[in-house]
C-alpha cells in the first residue's frame, strides 16, 4: 500500500506540472486579454486618440503583469502557486484563493449530491436490469437510460427549473441552501446515471455467471442472497474508476448546471472569469479541476486495492 | 459484503454533508422577500464598491447608489443632479453650483473640494474618466462652486459630467491599493446606500435618510446577479423578484401575458450596426460604396425587429436614430426597405444575378462573412436571409467580442456587428464612428467633409449650428455606408404590479432602481 501511495504521489506531481503548463498555455491561446475586455466594455476608446489608448492599454497591461513574456508570466505564476498563492482577480482585486474557497463548498455539495443521485439511480436501474436480462424491465430501463443520455443537461435543467418554479415555487436564484440543492442534484444525477447503470448491469450479469455465484445458487441460496451477499461487491469494483471520474467531473465541472440554476459554485464563477479573461481565476479553476481529478483517481486506486486485493497482485505480476 | 456497501454509502453521504456548505439559516441577504424589500435581478452586477474600479460605476448608478453632477433624462436631455445649476460662463469655462447640504453616506459634506477630489481621483484611477476629463481643469471656486476650464470650447461638457464614470464619491474613503470590495470603504451619494455586498453576486441597499432629494420610495433593495437569461425570465414569471432586468426577447409573448407583472421594453440608446471592411481581401465588393449602400437598402428593418427582437425594438434607419436627443435622425438614412434600389446598385456595381440566384462578378461569387456577438446572433441570421434574397452569400458566426476585436485588429474581417452608445457627448460619439482616428471607424473611411463638420459639431458657438453639423454627419455616415444601422438593442425589464414609479430609460444604467419608485 505504501508503494501505491508513493507511486501515486510522484505521478500526481508530474501530472500537475504538465497540467499547469497546459492550463497556462490554453488560457492565453484564446484571442484577446483582460485589457481588451476592459477597453471593449468601458467605451473609453471613443474618447481617446489611438496614441492615448495605446498608452493606457500599456499601463494597464503593466499593472496586470501582461507586458511580460508568456514564459516569464508562467514562471512567476508557478512560483506563487507552489506557495499556495493563486494570485489576485483582475476584476475584483481579491485573492483568488479566497474567492474559490468561498465557492468550493457549494460546488462540492452540488457535485456530491448529484453523485449520490447518480449512484443510487444506477444501483436501482442496474439491479433491475440485470435481474432478467432481455426482459421487459431491462428493455424499458435501457430506453429510459438512452433518453436520459440523449437529453442535454441545459435542456433538462431549463425544463426542470421552469416546472419546479411553477409547480413547487422552487427558488430559481439564491444561495446554496438545501431547499435549492435537490433540483440541480437530480438533473446532474440523471445525466450521469445511465453510464454507471449500464456498466453495473453488465458487471452484475458477468459476476452472476462466475463459478462462485453458480455454486452459491447450487447450494440453494436465493437469487437475492446471491446478488447482495456474493455478487454485489465484485460487481462494483469495475465501476469504481468510472464512478471516480464521474464524481470529479460533477464536483468541478458542472458549468451548465451551475449557470442554469444560478448556483454559487466555482464553475459559474469560472464562466464569468473566462468571459472577462480574468487569467488568475481561470488558471486557478482549471488547476483545481486537475487537482480534484487527480485526487479522486488516487482515492479510487486506493479503494480498488482495498476492495479487491487481486488488483495489486495483478499489478505486481505484470512488473 | 452488505456491511461494506453500507459503510461506503454512509461515508459518501457523510462526505457530501461535510462538503455541503448548504444551509437555510442565513447569509442570503438578497432574498429578503415579504419585508418591504424590492428584489431586483440583473444580468450583471458591480464587481467592486469603488466606482473607479473597472465596470463598477454604471452598476452602482443603476441601483441608486451613485450620482453625478448631472444626469441624462429619458428624453435625452441633460439636467442637474448633485449640481443645482451648471452653466457656461465663457466658451471654455463652466461653473457648477452644488446643491446645499448634500452629504455622502457617511455624513461628509459634498462640497466643492470633495467634488474636485472625486474628479481628480477619477482621472487618476480610471481610463474612461480620464478620457472624459481630457484637457479639463477642475477647481473649487468657493465652498459650493466648481469650475471646469477646457482648452477648447466644450459645449457638451454637461453630458460628460452626466457620465456614470464621473459619479461623485468621497475620494478620501478609498485607500490606495485596496481591492474595492471592502464595504467599509464605500462612501457615495444617492437615494440608497449599500449595506451588503458580495462581489459580482449580490448587493443589499437601504434607504439613505440623508438623501438630498427627500425620502426615497423604497425601504430596502436586494439585488442579485443571475447570469442565465432563461432563469431571469423564470424568476419574473414566478414572481420571485419585483424587478427583473435584461429579459430574453424570445420569451416576450409569455412575459407580456404573465399576470401580476408588466414587460417594459425600451429601445436602448445604442444602435446595432453592421460594420463593413472596405479592405477585405475575402470580400472585395465591400470596397464599392454602391455595394455597401445596396446592403443597407436591402435590410427590411421592421422584419429584423419582428424576428430578432420579437417586435420589442424599433428600426434604426440611421446610426443616430437611437438617440432621443436627435429625433430627426429617425428620418435620415435608410428609412424604408427598398429591394429594387439594392438590386439596381448591385447590378451597377457589376455583381449580376446568375441562374442559380447568386450574384457574381468575373466568376467570383458575392460573399460576406458576418461576425455577431451575443444576442445579435438573431439579427445576423435575419440579415443573412434578407441579403440571401438579394443573391448574396452570407456566412454568419456568433463569437465572443474579443474575437471580433482581434479580427478587426488583424484586418481579417468582412462584417461585424457592434452597438456603440449614441447618447451622451454626441460630437465625440459620432467622431468615433466616422472621424479619421475614430475607434469605431474600423474601415478607416474618409471624406473631405468630415473634419469640418466634426469641428462644427463640437465647437460652433451657436447650438443650432452644432446640432445641424451632427445631423449632417449622420447623413454623411448613411451616404458613405461604412456601416449599416439596423435597430437599437432592447432593454426589456419585468416590473411587478406592486412596484410603481418605474420610468423606462434608454440608458441601461438609469433603468433599474429609481428614487421615486414605491412598493405597493
Amino acid at each position: 500500500m505504501a508503494v501505491v501511495f508513493a507511486r501515486g504521489g510522484v505521478t500526481a506531481a508530474g501530472l500537475l506540472l504538465v497540467a499547469s503548463v497546459l492550463v497556462f498555455a490554453l488560457v492565453r491561446a484564446a484571442p484577446g486579454d483582460a485589457v481588451d475586455v476592459e477597453f471593449g466594455e468601458s467605451g473609453a476608446s471613443a474618447l481617446l486618440t489611438p496614441e492615448e489608448e495605446a498608452a493606457a492599454r500599456a499601463r494597464r497591461a503593466e499593472e496586470l503583469g501582461l507586458n511580460r513574456s508568456v514564459p516569464e508570466q508562467y514562471v512567476r505564476w508557478l512560483d506563487r502557486v507552489v506557495r499556495l498563492d493563486l494570485g489576485t482577480s483582475y476584476r475584483t482585486g481579491r485573492p483568488v484563493a479566497d474567492e474559490l474557497v468561498e465557492r468550493l463548498p457549494a460546488s462540492a455539495a452540488l457535485g456530491g449530491a448529484g453523485f449520490l443521485v447518480a449512484l443510487a439511480g444506477a444501483w436501482g436501474v442496474g439491479l433491475l436490469s440485470a435481474r432478467r436480462p432481455g426482459g421487459l424491465a431491462d428493455h424499458l430501463l435501457r430506453l429510459l437510460s438512452l433518453a436520459a443520455t440523449a437529453v442535454p443537461t441545459f435542456l433538462l435543467g431549463s425544463l426542470a427549473l421552469r416546472y419546479a418554479a411553477d409547480w413547487f415555487g422552487y427558488p430559481v436564484a439564491g444561495e446554496a441552501t438545501w431547499r435549492r440543492l435537490w433540483l440541480p442534484a437530480v438533473v446532474l444525477g440523471v445525466g450521469a446515471m445511465p453510464l454507471l447503470a449500464r456498466l453495473l448491469r453488465a458487471s452484475l450479469i458477468s459476476e452472476h455467471g462466475q463459478p462462485y455465484a453458480l455454486a452459491a445458487m447450487a447450494r440453494g441460496a436465493s437469487p437475492a442472497r446471491v446478488t447482495f451477499r456474493h455478487v454485489m461487491r465484485p460487481a462494483f469494483t469495475p465501476l469504481l474508476t468510472l464512478a471516480g471520474l464521474t464524481l470529479s467531473s460533477l464536483v468541478a465541472g458542472t458549468v451548465i448546471t451551475e449557470v442554469i440554476f444560478s448556483w454559487p459554485g466555482v464553475s459559474g464563477y469560472a464562466v464569468a472569469a473566462i468571459a472577462a479573461k480574468d487569467y488568475p481565476v481561470v488558471q486557478a479553476y482549471l488547476l483545481l479541476v486537475v487537482v480534484v481529478v487527480v485526487l479522486v483517481n488516487r482515492a479510487v486506486d486506493v479503494l480498488q486495492h482495498a476492495l479487491d486485493p487481486r488488483v495489486e497482485q495483478r499489478a505486481e505480476a505484470t512488473e | 459484503m452488505t456491511g461494506v456497501n453500507t459503510r461506503v454509502g454512509a461515508a459518501a453521504v457523510a462526505a457530501a454533508l461535510l462538503l455541503a456548505g448548504c444551509g437555510d439559516s442565513g447569509g442570503d441577504a438578497a432574498d429578503g422577500a415579504g419585508s418591504g424589500t424590492v428584489r431586483v435581478v440583473t444580468s450583471a452586477l458591480a464587481a467592486s464598491v469603488d466606482p473607479m474600479a473597472e465596470l463598477s460605476a454604471s452598476y452602482l448608478r443603476s441601483v441608486g447608489a451613485a450620482e453625478g453632477l448631472m444626469r441624462i433624462q429619458a428624453d435625452g436631455s441633460v439636467a442637474p443632479e448633485l449640481a443645482e445649476k451648471v452653466e457656461a460662463t465663457s466658451p471654455t469655462v463652466w461653473t457648477a453650483r452644488l446643491r446645499p447640504d448634500v452629504t455622502f453616506w457617511k455624513g461628509g459634506a459634498v462640497n466643492a473640494a470633495a467634488v474636485v477630489a472625486s474628479m481628480e481621483r477619477a482621472r487618476a484611477e480610471n481610463t474612461l474618466a480620464a478620457g472624459l476629463l481630457k484637457d479639463v481643469t477642475v477647481a473649487a471656486s468657493d465652498e459650493r462652486t466648481v469650475t471646469f476650464t477646457t482648452k477648447e470650447p466644450a459645449y457638451s461638457l454637461p453630458y460628460a459630467l452626466a457620465h456614470y464614470q464621473l459619479v461623485v464619491h468621497n475620494a478620501a474613503s478609498y485607500p490606495a491599493g485596496s481591492s474595492g470590495t471592502d464595504l467599509a470603504t464605500a462612501d457615495l451619494t444617492g437615494p440608497y446606500r449599500i449595506t451588503g455586498f458580495e462581489s459580482d453576486r449580490q448587493m443589499v441597499l437601504e434607504r439613505n435618510d440623508r438623501w438630498w432629494g427627500g425620502t426615497p420610495g423604497l425601504a430596502k433593495v436586494a439585488v442579485r446577479k443571475v447570469a442565465d437569461p432563461q432563469a431571469r425570465a423564470q424568476i419574473a414569471l414566478s414572481g420571485q423578484a419585483e424587478i427583473v432586468q435584461d429579459l430574453p426577447t424570445d420569451r416576450a409573448k409569455e412575459l407580456a401575458a404573465a399576470p401580476d407583472m408588466s414587460l417594459v421594453a425600451k429601445p436602448a440608446a445604442n444602435t446595432v450596426t453592421v460594420y463593413l471592411n472596405p479592405s477585405s481581401a475575402a470580400a472585395p465588393a465591400l470596397a464599392d460604396q454602391r455595394v455597401r449602400r445596396a446592403l443597407a437598402w436591402g435590410v427590411d428593418r421592421q422584419e429584423v425587429v419582428n424576428l430578432a427582437t420579437n417586435g420589442l425594438s424599433v428600426p434604426a434607419p440611421s446610426w443616430l436614430a437611437s438617440n432621443p436627443a436627435f429625433p430627426d435622425a429617425a428620418n435620415q438614412g435608410y428609412t424604408r426597405f427598398d429591394k429594387a434600389t439594392a438590386e439596381r446598385l448591385l447590378d451597377e456595381a457589376g455583381w449580376t444575378l446568375g441562374a442559380d440566384g447568386k450574384r457574381a462578378k468575373s466568376g467570383k461569387p458575392l460573399t460576406v462573412r458576418l461576425l455577431t456577438f451575443g444576442a445579435e446572433a438573431a439579427t445576423g441570421e435575419v440579415l443573412q436571409a434578407q441579403w440571401g434574397r438579394l443573391g448574396i452569400d452570407v456566412q454568419v458566426r456568433n463569437v465572443e467580442s474579443s474575437l471580433i476585436n482581434q479580427s478587426i485588429e488583424t484586418g481579417d474581417w468582412d462584417a461585424v456587428t457592434q452597438a456603440w452608445t449614441t447618447l451622451g457627448d454626441t460630437p465625440k460619439l459620432i467622431a468615433a464612428q466616422i472621424g479619421p482616428d475614430g475607434a469605431a471607424n474600423h474601415g478607416r473611411y474618409t471624406d473631405a467633409r468630415i473634419p469640418g463638420l466634426l469641428a462644427q459639431a463640437a465647437g460652433a458657438a451657436d447650438e443650432a449650428q452644432r446640432t445641424a453639423a451632427v445631423y449632417e454627419l449622420n447623413k454623411l455616415v448613411a451616404e458613405l455606408a461604412p456601416s449599416i444601422p439596423v435597430h437599437p438593442r432592447v432593454l426589456a425589464t419585468g416590473i411587478a404590479d406592486t412596484v410603481t414609479g418605474f420610468v423606462a430609460h434608454p440608458l441601461q444604467y438609469e433603468n433599474i432602481v429609481q428614487p421615486k419608485m414605491t412598493l405597493g
